[in-house]
């Protein structure tokens, strides 16, 4: 047997290399799925693949040949699976702008569909930038994805270089506290984080708050398992009501969303100052997001209606 | 003519490169001997030196190059020997390389160098995962290797408040591609490419002509600090492997530091394994400072600057 570590390493290697070719969906399947799409969405798929052949490179390392591939498998479930409900993109400019939204439902399902939302309804199409922990780059596939789909750390530099370039950026205040909030606790908005108001402040850039429904009953989640799974690396293991399902439990149910982009809020003042002071902003964008919840909530029939 | 009439401007006084006879180094002293005096100091033998550069074969802690300092004939001392690894070369190579500079750095206070510029490295920041995509010149020097260096370019960044009347210039530039024989270079020319099973930062290049040009501006200005260079726009490693035709070999991350050891050992592959963090994880510069206050550009395309990395052969 030939155990030269040349023969070794290259039969890992196509281990590996079939992995990541199984890993990304074959291009036929995505084009079968943008045909099902309505047409002035497959338009501005096509509008965004002749950007990617020919716009400048993403500094930080966006490709938009990978973001075209996930917006035509994101537009299916925007369209079909979730059948999103979206209102106030009016209210969204041009230019830099802090989109503060609501966070639920164990999987950032709620960042796609926004990012989904200012892709096929606004006029013309904007792109938002996301947000990842600190956690996202040190995972193989996972990191290579985020960075191709454009998300950035979540540093104050990364965001303020991304507002400096006139992009839109996507934050949750709520954090991990709210994504992985239990059932019981749905539509209860935790506490806010202050950084996105001193982020505001420091480069004078609105902030509009976002209402989403329905990401909370995506995974209803009973319960969060919480010990030892420091030995997996994550904060805690959830236990949703679908999931003794086999297979199909994994799925988000589906149900409808409903987004809203309220009015754009200027705040001023120091970005350095106290957090008792800073946090009176917080309170107020997370008031608005929590008055269009309700009014949303009011207005839908069923969660998947 | 200009070039001459420039040379004898600046006759008067010579430009000290130590590091001379290193491949960076070489690149600058051809460079900078069309227009300046040049005087390539360097233990090592320097074959293809230029017929109007003196060559000063010797350590920096010997005599005989603290006489030529100390005759004043030096307006500006460039550094560039310094940027090895240092667990390539062990602790002995470390601690000559670090005692070199420091008396380089004596010979600068006490023998009126107009002058001081470094060439450090853009790896000193580290790549590590809670990195922010551009770091700035502010950044801590967080790098678990290139020891040697980091304590170069902190002795450097003391000497600024000790001697505030010398413009002391530190470069921190990216992966320097061309005839230079840097970390990331010997990497990428192995026909093939040991790479990361899922990962695939993005990697910065600069062209050490960009490099060079950079020097010659901050030789010209009264320029001072420290000032991080990129070239041109940033490029996902395995995009950089695929333009070189070359093909990877995707390792799982945890079996990475094994593997690279021991093909290290076997001589299949000239990285140390401390590098793989430089495979995995991103560490950017923002250059904004040295385009600003210098005025530097990169002249070359990327294209230009990772079809570079094949000319060292």
């Amino acid at each position: 047997m030939n155990t030269h570590p040349d023969i070794w390493l290259k039969r890992i290697s196509t281990l590996f290399a079939i992995f990541e070719r199984v890993a990304t969906m074959p291009v036929e399947m995505l084009e079968k799925l943008e045909r099902t799409l309505p047409e002035s969405s497959q338009k501005r798929l096509q509008e965004l693949h002749d950007k990617a052949i020919n716009g400048p490179k993403d500094p930080f390392g966006m490709d938009f040949g990978s973001i075209r591939s996930a917006l035509a498998v994101t537009s299916f479930f925007y369209t079909y699976y979730f059948r999103c409900k979206t209102s106030g993109l009016e209210n969204v400019p041009p230019g830099p702008i802090i989109l503060a939204a609501n966070h639920a439902g164990q999987l950032p399902i709620d960042a796609v569909m926004v990012n989904t939302a200012l892709f096929l309804e606004a006029d013309p199409p904007m792109l938002c930038r996301s947000m990842m922990d600190k956690l996202v780059p040190t995972l193989p596939v996972i990191s290579n994805w985020y960075n191709r789909l454009g998300v950035v750390l979540g540093t104050p530099d990364n965001a303020k270089r991304l507002l400096d370039d006139g992009q839109k950026l996507l934050t949750f205040p709520e954090g991990v506290t709210g994504i992985q909030k239990p059932i019981s606790k749905a539509y209860e908005l935790q506490k806010f984080g202050l950084g996105f108001i001193r982020l505001a402040l420091k480069n004078q850039t609105p902030v509009i708050p976002v209402a989403i429904v329905g990401s909370e009953e995506q995974y209803p989640t009973l319960y969060n398992v919480r010990r030892g799974t420091h030995l997996l690396n994550v904060p805690s293991l959830p236990v949703w009501l679908q999931m003794p399902i086999p297979f199909l439990g994994l799925l988000p149910l589906p149900v409808r969303y409903y987004i809203h982009f309220g009015e754009p809020l200027t705040f001023k003042g120091d970005p350095d100052d106290d957090d008792e002071v800073i946090n009176e902003m917080a309170v107020e964008v997370k008031n608005k997001i929590d008055a269009e919840i309700n009014r949303l909530r009011e207005q839908r029939k069923g969660i998947f209606k | 003519m200009i070039a001459l009439a420039q040379k004898k401007d600046a006759a008067q006084k010579s430009v000290a490169i130590c590091g001379a006879a290193g491949q960076f180094g070489n690149v600058l002293v051809r460079t900078l001997h069309r227009t300046h005096d040049v005087i390539a100091v360097d233990s090592r033998a320097f074959d293809n030196c230029p017929a109007d550069v003196r060559h000063h074969q010797a350590e920096l802690t010997r005599r005989s190059t603290k006489n030529l300092f100390r005759k004043g004939i030096f307006d500006t001392v460039i550094h560039v020997g310094a940027n090895t690894t240092s667990e390539r070369r062990g602790p002995t190579k470390f601690s000559r390389a670090v005692e070199n500079y420091a008396r380089l750095l004596e010979y600068c206070d006490a023998y009126d160098v107009r002058k001081l510029i470094l060439i450090s490295s853009a790896n000193l920041y580290g790549a590590r995962a809670e990195n922010s995509q551009f770091l700035e010149e502010k950044e801590p020097l967080l790098s678990p290797d290139l020891s040697s260096l980091r304590e170069i370019d902190m002795m450097t960044q003391s000497f600024f408040w000790k001697r505030p009347d010398i413009e002391t210039v530190i470069f921190r530039p990216v992966h320097i591609t061309g005839t230079s024989n840097g970390v990331l270079c010997r990497y990428l020319r192995h026909s093939r490419v040991p790479t990361l099973f899922g990962f695939n930062p993005m990697i910065q290049l600069v062209h050490e002509q960009d490099l060079v040009s950079a020097v010659t501006l901050a030789l010209q200005q009264k320029s001072r600090g420290i000032y991080n260079l990129a070239g041109p726009e940033a490029i996902p490693l395995k995009e950089i492997i695929r333009a070189l035709k070359k093909e990877t070999v995707e390792i799982p991350h945890p079996l990475a530091r094994p593997v690279l050891r021991h093909l290290n050992k076997l001589g299949k592959l000239d990285i140390h394994p401390t590098y793989i963090d430089h495979i995995r994880y991103i560490c950017m510069v923002n250059d904004k400072r040295a385009r600003e206050e210098l005025g530097y550009t990169n002249a070359y395309s990327l294209k230009q600057t990772i079809e570079a990395i094949d000319l060292w052969s």
